[in-house]
């Protein structure tokens, strides 16, 4: 296992990337355009947010054994929300998400979410929504490495509360959002209001089966992991 | 779940970067331009091309889902956007349905239509082989985190059927609780094999020499007669078509009235441009089976 000893510069570099790209964009989007390119201006931005993660990951060379990993709970993620194709919002790819994130830290449950939505986005339907999708589940992974990768191991209680959370309060409202950018040239508070207000009832049940999933599985699917990550040695978080 | 290419389409034949630039060209104009005749044009020949690669039950399938959103989309245009000249009638609350937003919402739906079957016959073209030689290396991790996920998911899939029957037979499950407790442990049984196995490739990767300069991609690429005829007429299309989005003849405003750019000598081109680019799989296609049909009526 290589030593990661430069991950908080690189860290540093991408923020800045971020936070003075997307800015720019934004200034770009309401001078030139007009404010009217909604829908260009957002996508765009959800594309920036989600490159300097992807490049980052691209720079630092991994190893085959953590590239498989990853692409091993990825296809978890891509199965699970394919074995669950009837229930339209029951599903668990945030709960393997979270797992990821907190087995293995903030980039892998960056990468575990991101990639799970667009490639099971191959199999449900790809549209502008995608880039949305990647985003919101990288976000979700992400946050869940923040919290729970530390030596410790997680309380099943904060894990599912955690879970169910983020999910109804940022994944789903972040989708909702997305909806009405997509669709509409004419941002109004009530339209964005009324999307989510929709959406309540979609997100709640999306929230419950992440809890649901978290609760029975979580605990197994994380000893498992860190069983395989003291046996191998991989993707220390 | 990942579709093997049908054998005698030619597009699916060809060399990857052709693929690859003609779905960025394809999509690119689709997903930024609101003008009704270049989206008419896209959805019509992903349509059509969709058709022709999967069956049109295929199409159908799609469309089933798409149609939903469709109306979706025109509806939520109609009830929340309310600026406009043209008002066709008030809503109780006193807030105007116009003509323009309508016809917004009718053009975006379009363009979600369009997204969604080009992207379907993306993922029938662009091969988990042909995404790796193509962007094998720009991103090499990525991509191969990507396709050896994709390669993963019926692996993941059947492993999990083995070992519920597995389970089945050892445990039989009686009850809810008891149905819930065998669900996690073939899940949790999965997982470990899953990750071993994986870890078993990761160190055949590495004594393969995964990570070595000079890699090469499993996919042989052939830049033949072919490839060079598709380019040939791919490139001047695009720039036609760039030339006209660049000059304006695809603008489309909406707000206050309606306002589309009539198509003059420049837009009829470009439009014209668009149309035969969108449809060159269909023409390759077209040529190929006259030239067998040719072929074999002269022995």
């Amino acid at each position: 296992m290589p030593e990661r000893t430069d991950g908080r510069g690189r860290t540093l570099f991408s923020a800045a990337l971020s936070c003075v790209l997307i800015p720019a964009l934004l200034l770009l989007g309401s001078l030139v355009w007009d404010n009217r390119r909604y829908y260009l201006v957002s996508l765009l931005v959800i594309v920036l947010s989600l490159l300097p993660m992807l490049l980052r990951f691209e720079r630092r060379k991994p190893q085959a054994r953590e590239l498989v990993v990853l692409a091993v709970l990825t296809a978890l993620g891509v199965a699970g929300r394919a074995a669950f194709e009837f229930a339209p919002a029951f599903k668990p790819v945030a709960a393997i998400v979270i797992v990821a994130g907190a087995a293995f830290g903030c980039e892998a449950g960056f990468l575990v979410g991101a990639a799970t939505a667009f490639l099971s986005n191959f199999f449900f339907g790809q549209g502008p929504w995608t880039p949305w999708q990647m985003f919101g589940f990288g976000l979700v992974g992400f946050l869940a490495g923040l919290l729970f990768s530390r030596r410790f191991a997680p309380k099943r209680l904060a894990l599912c509360a955690f879970g169910g959370l983020v999910v109804f309060a940022l994944y789903g409202p972040l989708l909702d959002t997305a909806t009405v950018l997509m669709v509409s040239a004419d941002i109004t508070r009530e339209a964005i209001l009324a999307a989510l207000a929709t959406g309540v009832a979609f997100n709640a049940v999306h929230a419950g089966a992440t809890v649901v999933f978290l609760a029975l599985a979580g605990e197994p699917l994380l000893r498992k992991l860190d069983r395989v990550k003291v046996k191998y040695g991989l993707l220390e978080p | 779940m990942y579709k093997t290419p049908p054998r005698n389409d030619a597009f699916c034949a060809l060399h990857s970067a052709l693929s690859f630039a003609f779905y960025v060209v394809v999509l690119a104009v689709t997903m930024l331009v609101l003008h009704p005749a270049y989206l008419a044009i896209s959805l019509c020949s992903a349509a059509a091309y969709l058709a022709a690669l999967d069956t049109p039950r295929g199409l159908l399938r799609r469309l089933r889902w798409v149609l939903p959103l469709m109306v979706i989309t025109v509806f939520f245009n109609a009830m929340f956007s309310h600026r406009g000249m043209t008002v066709l009638f008030y809503l109780r609350n006193g807030n105007a349905v116009t003509l323009e937003s309508i016809v917004f919402g009718l053009l975006a739906s379009v363009m979600l239509a369009a997204t969604v079957l080009w992207f379907a016959s993306l993922h029938i073209v662009l091969t988990s082989e042909k995404l790796m030689a193509v962007t094998g290396r720009l991103a090499p991790a990525l991509s191969l985190l990507l396709s050896m996920a994709l390669r993963f998911v019926p692996r993941i899939s059947r492993q999990i059927k083995r070992t519920a029957q597995a389970q089945r037979a050892l445990y039989p499950p009686a009850g809810l609780s008891d149905r819930l407790r065998f669900g996690v442990r073939v899940l949790s049984v999965t997982v470990s094999v899953a990750l071993e196995n994986a870890v078993v490739t990761a160190d055949s990767m590495r004594s393969r020499g995964y990570g070595l300069p000079g890699r090469t991609a499993f996919r042989r690429e052939r830049w033949g007669a072919r490839e060079r005829g598709f380019a040939a007429l791919f490139v001047p299309l695009a720039a036609v078509v760039l030339a006209g989005l660049l000059a304006g003849r695809a603008a489309a405003n909406f707000y206050p009235s309606l306002d589309f750019a009539a198509p003059d000598a420049l837009g009829a081109a470009s439009r014209a441009a668009f149309t035969l680019l969108c449809n060159l799989p269909l023409l390759l296609n077209r040529k190929e089976a006259l030239t067998w049909r040719r072929l074999r009526s002269n022995i």
